[in-house]
Order: C-alpha cells, then sequence, then structure tokens
C-alpha cells in the first residue's frame, strides 16, 4: 500500500493516511500507520486539518442535504409500456378483471392470427363473388371457320363443328334461359356449322358489346351441378321438348307431387292427338 | 425476484421494454445520484432537475449502454456531465442576473438551536466557505469528494463507478482536501 502514495506527502504516506482517515484501511497497515504518526508531525498535522475539512462537509451536508427528500422521479414510458405495467398489476392470479383484461388485449400474436383472419375471410368473398359472376353463357360462333373468336378465355371449352354458315349473328342473352342439364343426349341447342364455346357470361357480354361483326349466339347456361326443375321452367318460354325432367324417385312417390312425365301420360296424350 | 437482480441484468431487462426493471435502477440509484448533483451544484432545485434529467436520459440511451462498463459508473458519468452542462447554463444566466457567488452570500443557513448566536455565526460560515470551497475544486476532485462525503461510497465502489485505479482515486481525494484545508486556512475562521 505504502509504495502507491502520492508524492504531496514527501513520507510516502498519503494514501495510507487517507484509508485511515476514512477507516478503510487493512490492520497491519493500520499498525504500521500509527506507528508512522508518532514520528511524523507533518502526517500528524495533516490528519488533524483533514478531519476538520471532513467534518465541515458532513456538516454541510447534515445541515443542508440530509434534510432534503429524494426527489421523484418521473421517466416517461412508452405508451405501450405503460399498458404492460397497468395489465401486469391488474393480472394477480384469481383476478377477473385482470382475466378479462387479459383476454381482450391485442397481444402481437393475436393482432396476426385476428389479421389473417380478415384476410381469409376477404379471399373467400371475392372467389365466391367471382364465381358467381362467372356463370358460363354459350357462344355460338357461325363465323368463317378461319375467323379467329373474340373470346380469349383459358377456361373456355371448344367443341367445333361445321364450319361455315350464313345466319346473322343473333345474341339472345336476354332471351329466356333455356338452362339445360345434358344427360348425355345429343345436344339439342347446338346447330350445324357453329363454334360453340363456353365463356363467363361478363366476359361474352363485354365482347358482344366491342365487336358486334363476330357473329355470336349468346345463350345462357348454367355450371354443370346446377340443376333446375321442371317447375321452375314452367314461368319461362322454354319449350317443351327443350326441358330435361328429374327422374322421379321411386320413394316417397305421390301423386300429387309428382309432375315429371309418365308413360300413362304419354299414352293419354297419343290417344288425344 | 426483480429487485434481487444486479444493475446490469436490470438493465438487459429494461432494454427489452420492461419499464419495472429500471424502475428498480431509479430506486436504487436516486439517492446517491441527487447526492452527486446536489454536491456538485450546490443547489436543491437545480440538483433536483439534474438527477431527474440524469435518469430519463439513461432511459433514452439504454440501448447505447455498454455490457462493459459497470451501471453506476454510467449513471455518475452521466449525472457528472449534466451537472456541468447546468452550470454552463447557469453561467449564461448569471451574466444577466446577479452572480452566483453574491447569491451564495445572501443565502442564510440555520445552525442548530442549541448553540449560542456567536456559533451560529461561526458555524453558518463555516459551512459557506466549505460549499465554496468545494464548489472550486476542479471536477474530477470534486466529483470523488462529493461520491466519498455525500454518496458515502467506499474506495472500491468509487474505483469501480469512475472505472479508475484505488489508487488514483485515494490520491485524488487526497490532493481534493489538501486543497480544501488551504482554502478554510485562509478564511478569517481559525482552523485548528
Amino acid at each position: 500500500m505504502s509504495n502507491n502514495n502520492h508524492h504531496n506527502l514527501q513520507c510516502g504516506f498519503a494514501e495510507d493516511l487517507v484509508s485511515y482517515l476514512y477507516d478503510e484501511i487493512n490492520p497491519a497497515d493500520k499498525s504500521k500507520f500509527e506507528k508512522h504518526l508518532d514520528k511524523c508531525s507533518t502526517c500528524d498535522k495533516e490528519l488533524a486539518a483533514f478531519g476538520y475539512v471532513r467534518s465541515s462537509i458532513s456538516d454541510w451536508r447534515e445541515e443542508n442535504f440530509s434534510m432534503l427528500e429524494t426527489p421523484k422521479i418521473e421517466i416517461q414510458y412508452p405508451e405501450k409500456q405503460k399498458t404492460v405495467e397497468i395489465i401486469g398489476i391488474s393480472s394477480q392470479p384469481g383476478s377477473f378483471l385482470g382475466r378479462l383484461r387479459d383476454l381482450f388485449t391485442l397481444s402481437p400474436t393475436r393482432a396476426t392470427v385476428f389479421a389473417a383472419l380478415l384476410v381469409f375471410i376477404g379471399l373467400t368473398i371475392v372467389v365466391f363473388n367471382f364465381s358467381k359472376s362467372t356463370d358460363l353463357v354459350e357462344v355460338i360462333n357461325e363465323n368463317e371457320p378461319n375467323e379467329s373468336l373474340a373470346i380469349n378465355d383459358t377456361n373456355a371449352q371448344i367443341t367445333e363443328q361445321n364450319p361455315v354458315t350464313d345466319e346473322k349473328p343473333i345474341i339472345e342473352k336476354d332471351q329466356p334461359k333455356p338452362d339445360l342439364v345434358k344427360e348425355n343426349k345429343p345436344d339439342i341447342v347446338s346447330e350445324p356449322n357453329e363454334k360453340k364455346v363456353l365463356v363467363p357470361k361478363k366476359i361474352a357480354e363485354s365482347v358482344a358489346a366491342k365487336s358486334p361483326k363476330n357473329k355470336n349466339i349468346i345463350r345462357e347456361t348454367r355450371k354443370p351441378n346446377e340443376t333446375m326443375t321442371a317447375n321452375q321452367n314452367k314461368d319461362t318460354n322454354i319449350p317443351e321438348d327443350r326441358v330435361t325432367r328429374d327422374a322421379p324417385k321411386l320413394t316417397n312417390f305421390a301423386d300429387d307431387e309428382d309432375d315429371s312425365l309418365r308413360l300413362a301420360d304419354l299414352f293419354d296424350e297419343v290417344g288425344e292427338s | 425476484m426483480i429487485r434481487n437482480l444486479s444493475d446490469e441484468q436490470l438493465v438487459e431487462l429494461a432494454v427489452g421494454e420492461n419499464p419495472e426493471a429500471f424502475g428498480v435502477i431509479v430506486t436504487r440509484w436516486e439517492r446517491k445520484i441527487f447526492a452527486l448533483c446536489y454536491g456538485m451544484l450546490n443547489r436543491e432545485d437545480e440538483a433536483r432537475d439534474a438527477a431527474q434529467e440524469t435518469f430519463i436520459a439513461a432511459y433514452k440511451n439504454l440501448a447505447k449502454f455498454r455490457g462493459d462498463a459497470k451501471v453506476s459508473s454510467w449513471l455518475h458519468r452521466i449525472a457528472v456531465n449534466q451537472c456541468l452542462t447546468t452550470k454552463r447554463k447557469n453561467k449564461s444566466r448569471s451574466e444577466n442576473y446577479l452572480d452566483d457567488e453574491s447569491n451564495e452570500q445572501q443565502r442564510v443557513f440555520i445552525a442548530p438551536a442549541h448553540l449560542s448566536p456567536a456559533r451560529k455565526t461561526e458555524q453558518n460560515e463555516r459551512l459557506l466557505l466549505i460549499r465554496q470551497a468545494v464548489k472550486a475544486l476542479p471536477v474530477d476532485l470534486r466529483q470523488v469528494v462529493i461520491m466519498k462525503e455525500f454518496e458515502e461510497m467506499t474506495f472500491q465502489e468509487i474505483s469501480e463507478s469512475l472505472e479508475l485505479p484505488l489508487s488514483t482515486i485515494k490520491s485524488r481525494l487526497y490532493t481534493a482536501l489538501k486543497q480544501l484545508r488551504l482554502k478554510l486556512e485562509k478564511s478569517p475562521i481559525e482552523v485548528i
């Protein structure tokens, strides 16, 4: 310890003097320094003077500082952190209010799940609307065989038949709907010399409006899995022979409910004619 | 319990947006930092503001805190810088108003009631003198005196806080006490 003493004190006990003054000296150095004090009047006077300085500072502290209250430190924490603190206090075990707050607290995980759910619902609605708007219509192109259809749809189903016809373009968009369920019968709508394309209704309408030179006949149809009963077709002007009917079921058969064509009815009609 | 964690662990938690952890640091050090500011500035109101600003600055710069330094030394450095900033502001302000020294002279100290009027006067003068003497010390020496006398820190704690060798702390304190003694000896009040 004595080796590092400050040069201001020629005897070389400056650091020991300070350590002794504040009673932070180890016993061995303390004993050694006390022996030195007996012989060194400079260190003895210095120790007394430092003691007075120290007592003055101590008085100053006691008189003016000790009575002062510690200031209340106020830190402006971010809003998010304040919320965490409030929840932390209220979310004590068994606290109904705390659990309720936890339930409605929008944690990052919950927020992500909620956002994903919203996106999924939105996409579902869009897809549903799109599928509704893409009711297929049957476009019959009666142009020259090399005249390309003005409809370019990857989903279009093209069944090419005879190439040439002289018929004028007919757009039957607003005609009564000849909805048909195809049951492996010859296509009663199809005419000779026509191209038949199944395209979305909106596309067919827009093409027909923009390009009148295309000799397309637009007929609405429905998706293959959609059926229409004969009762529904009564309100329309569909020719009788174009209507296909559901086959009567053997179970739950009742005369007053069955409107399907029966063999007996056919015989009656033949007899009347 | 969070209160049993070290300062460095608390800072890590506070960086992770746990305000409670920083609150523990504030509670642990606010008295010492206030004492340091009071010793450095000699004014209660300024010391309060400086202590407040110290912790606000510390909180804002939590992310910049280097793990290799001690939190106490970091806080002390911020506090000393804050005190120096306050003193600079006061200096520029005092150019337009009354000088700080004249205010010091007018400040009345309340001596203990059991002292005679003569002793009370002497006590007040002595306190005024030591305040002025400490105030006149260079910052590095004053800081050590305040940490030792006002914060009541050990030499080892001051050494760790200021990241200086133990011998340097003792040497600085010795020099500071020597200068204070000389100031007091020049005063009309008799020093032993």
